[in-house]
């Protein structure tokens, strides 16, 4: 255990340090050394990534001006990864969103803007 | 023109003649745009999971690799490397940074059309890091995920995007700091609270993990 500042601060900053690494470990921070786009990679080659069609052509991008770029809009901070998640799973099974999910949905679309309220 | 032979160094260095020579300039970007875009969809998707739409992936794929050849092929530094996997990586890892910053100034609120990469100070690439990622690495991701609110969560992850852990007491560019009290409704006062009790819940969470471990 620290037991003076010295300590702390030299415990604190180890902290901080192995928190980098783990978000670098597991992509949160994109890859900037040579040995993390090796480990990127390797991961890749087991994924099964398809490209959508919205950056499948070069061409269609290259002569848009910065200002005519697509850009999808703000980061959200009420976002809901598992909304998405869900809507994602029913596009791909091509199937009806079950009752339970929407409404699970509704009240967290609903604990969303309570929150963004406070 | 078929570029398809040429490194990813020669295909950077055709992009440079895009006022003498714009044909071949184009083509050279587009086999660098299809050598690359898969790879920095993948990680770009992996860094935004569970934080926002996946189509900003998608937007920030295509951005960076039109800004690299609107401004940063001229910028970019060859090693004198000649294995093609490694010209790869070189290029991928510088790649990245352009991709980091972008995505960093989105998470602040900036649209495409504000955002300027600055090309000059993204710095060489570290070819001799070597991270030997741990257990403990492993499980200090999944406190920072289950232990603390959101609020805590999205501010340390902005505070870990500027981080760099070669420098001793880091501060972040004032600029961020506003941007962060803006976004959340809080001080700069608060922003650095915030951080440290993040840290100590953390800290404290894994502390516990261990103790009740070491007890079974």
């Amino acid at each position: 255990m620290p037991n003076n500042e010295d300590d702390i601060i030299k415990s604190s900053k180890m902290l901080e340090n192995d928190l980098y690494d783990a978000m670098r470990n597991v992509g949160s921070i994109i890859p900037q050394t040579i040995e993390d786009v090796a480990k990127a990679e390797k991961e890749l080659e087991s994924e099964q990534i398809d490209l959508p069609k919205t950056i499948t052509n070069p061409d269609k991008l290259f002569d848009k001006t910065v200002c005519g770029r697509r850009f999808s809009g703000f980061v959200d901070n009420n976002y809901n990864a598992e909304m998405e998640e869900n809507l994602a799973q029913a596009a791909r099974e091509r199937g009806k969103i079950s009752e339970e999910v929407l409404e699970k949905m509704k009240k967290d679309r609903k604990k969303a803007e309570n929150n963004s309220d406070e | 023109m078929n570029f398809s032979e040429d490194s990813d160094y020669d295909l950077l260095e055709i992009m440079t003649w895009k006022d003498s020579d714009p044909i071949a300039a184009k083509e050279a970007w587009a086999e660098f745009y299809h050598r690359h875009v898969k790879y920095l969809y993948y990680v770009l998707l992996k860094s935004i999971k569970g934080l926002c739409k996946h189509e900003l992936a998608e937007d920030l794929t295509s951005e960076t690799l039109l800004r690299v050849f609107e401004r940063g092929a001229v910028t970019f530094k060859r090693s004198k490397e000649e294995d093609p996997d490694k010209i790869r990586r070189h290029v991928r890892a510088w790649i990245g940074k352009i991709a980091h910053n972008l995505k960093c100034e989105v998470f602040r609120g900036r649209s495409f059309n504000e955002i300027k990469v600055p090309f000059d100070n993204i710095e060489d690439i570290s070819n001799n890091e070597v991270t030997s990622y741990s257990q403990r690495n492993e499980e200090l991701y999944h406190l920072f995920e289950t232990v603390l609110d959101e609020r805590k969560k999205g501010i340390l992850r902005v505070i870990f995007m500027y981080y760099d852990p070669t420098k001793p007491n880091q501060k972040l560019p004032d600029d961020v700091l506003d941007d962060i009290s803006q976004q959340w409704g809080i001080t700069r006062v608060n922003i650095r609270q915030i951080k440290s009790r993040a840290l100590k819940k953390i800290k404290d969470s894994y502390n516990l993990k261990e103790d009740n471990s070491s007890i079974n």
